[in-house]
């Protein structure tokens, strides 16, 4: 279990500073996809509401120290999904792509919306356009993404708990 | 009584994870009180700095391949335009390198105190905040080794101001851009030496990214579209006749009349930076 934590960690960090660094020829009207939601998306439906909120509070940590960005809402925002999408994970169907897409272009928004509370936008139109446009690419990058880590989480997860 | 058990062995770990994270929200705020960085945060950006420089790296590789194998018929065309543009610049350097020994031979007969001649630091963008939508325009530079960077230095790239350091930790520093909301400066025309102010255009909000105001100008200011904008040096931040941008339009606010407003096209293109200069402050 350590590993899985620990491989957690090191998946957020690197995909919390991937999010900063994002190439601008690929992102969509200017925003990034949100690949840290991504990571909660995946851990959360597959390993349980448990190490959901760890991937959030470790997603949460990356963004806010890159991003030099208010911990608060990020931590609520992250935590909280993470948790959410673990209490899911046994009602709906994980290991299909498309229901992970779908569940990523539906938690970015939520999260998003959670963090406007802590951190309001300047003015609500670019935030809306903003907040759809990571969403849908979040949603597009989330199927490779699920295909690339899904069999990792899936080897380093104790035998008893291999979800097939 | 199963799903009992599961939910308070869920709930122990929940509770000790929601402790952990608002002691390090406390902790950073109470580290930015003291203009510091927390503990958990220092750490974080020292495993996610170098990840920054390898995605970018890789970005560049990438982007680099792809431009090689799809434009490569038009690159001996832009080959041919860019020799052609270098010796027009060489040009001018010979013209501009005159015109500075004149002026600088002028300036110490009149007595003039002469800028101290301090080297530019090239430093690589690492990463940003999202351009659109968001309270912040920032990006991430990475200086190379051996050179020190301050927070309160400029940065320019090669075609005009870019903003300046706002935080330095180790080796990468933040760089708050001329296009975020919380920015200003002081800047004149270069023709007509008309000074105003430069903050973000309203319109930026509006979807028209990237673009500045100039305020503060009187009704009858000469200014003009085309009339390039350089920094003023009165602001007490910047140093003078650094360029910003050029004039795309003048206009009467409808609830002023008696001074005018320019929108400013500047010449850095904040959605394409790679490589920037910071000038150490004195």
């Amino acid at each position: 279990m350590f590993w899985l934590y620990l491989t957690e960690f090191v998946l957020a960090m690197i995909l919390g500073a991937g999010q900063f660094a994002w190439p601008t020829w690929l992102r969509l009207f200017q925003q990034p996809p949100d690949l840290a939601a991504i990571l909660l998306v995946i851990v959360g439906l597959t390993r349980g509401p448990v190490e959901g909120c760890w991937t959030g509070l470790v997603t949460a940590l990356a963004i806010g120290s890159l991003g030099s960005i208010p911990l608060g809402g990020l931590f609520v925002g992250y935590m909280g999904a993470g948790a959410v999408l673990g209490l899911l994970g046994g009602r709906i169907f994980p290991n299909y792509i498309p229901v992970v897409m779908l569940v990523t272009v539906a938690a970015v928004p939520v999260i998003n919306a959670v963090e406007l509370l802590f951190l309001p936008p300047a003015s609500l139109g670019p935030w809306l356009t903003g907040t759809v446009s990571r969403a849908v690419i979040s949603g597009l990058v989330a199927a490779p993404l699920v295909a690339l880590l899904r069999p990792l989480m899936y080897y380093l997860s104790p035998a008893s708990q291999r979800q097939t | 009584m199963r799903i009992d058990t599961t939910a308070r062995q869920n709930l122990k770990p929940l509770l000790l994870m929601a402790a952990v994270a608002l002691v390090f929200t406390v902790w950073q705020h109470a580290a930015w009180a003291r203009d510091r960085i927390s503990l958990p945060e220092y750490i974080c950006q020292m495993l996610g700095g170098p990840i920054m420089s390898i995605a970018t790296s890789i970005n560049e590789v990438v982007r680099d391949t792809g431009r090689s194998v799809f434009l490569g018929g038009s690159l001996a065309a832009e080959n041919r335009r860019l020799r052609q543009e270098r010796d027009e610049l060489l040009r001018e350097k010979i013209l501009l390198t005159e015109y500075f020994r004149e002026n600088k031979a002028f300036r110490e007969k009149l007595g003039f105190e002469l800028d101290q001649q301090v080297k530019d630091i090239p430093a690589r963008v690492v990463g940003r905040t999202s351009a659109s939508g968001e309270q912040r325009c920032r990006i991430y530079i990475r200086v190379p080794p051996n050179r020190e960077i301050h927070k309160g230095d400029i940065v320019r790239d090669a075609a005009g101001l870019v903003g300046r350091v706002i935080e330095v930790k180790g080796k990468l520093a933040t760089v708050l851009l001329v296009i975020d909301p919380q920015h200003g400066l002081g800047a004149r025309v270069q023709r007509s030496r008309v000074e105003g102010v430069i903050k973000p255009a309203e319109q930026w909000h509006e979807g028209w990214p990237d673009r500045l105001s100039m305020q503060y100008l009187r009704h009858n200011a000469d200014i003009r579209i085309g009339d390039v904008i350089i920094t003023s040096g009165q602001d007490g931040i910047y140093p003078a006749a650094i360029p910003v941008g050029v004039v795309e339009a003048v206009d009467v606010p409808p609830e002023q009349t008696q001074t005018v407003v320019a929108t400013i096209r500047p010449f850095v293109d904040f959605q394409r930076l790679e490589y920037v200069w910071v000038i150490p402050q004195p």
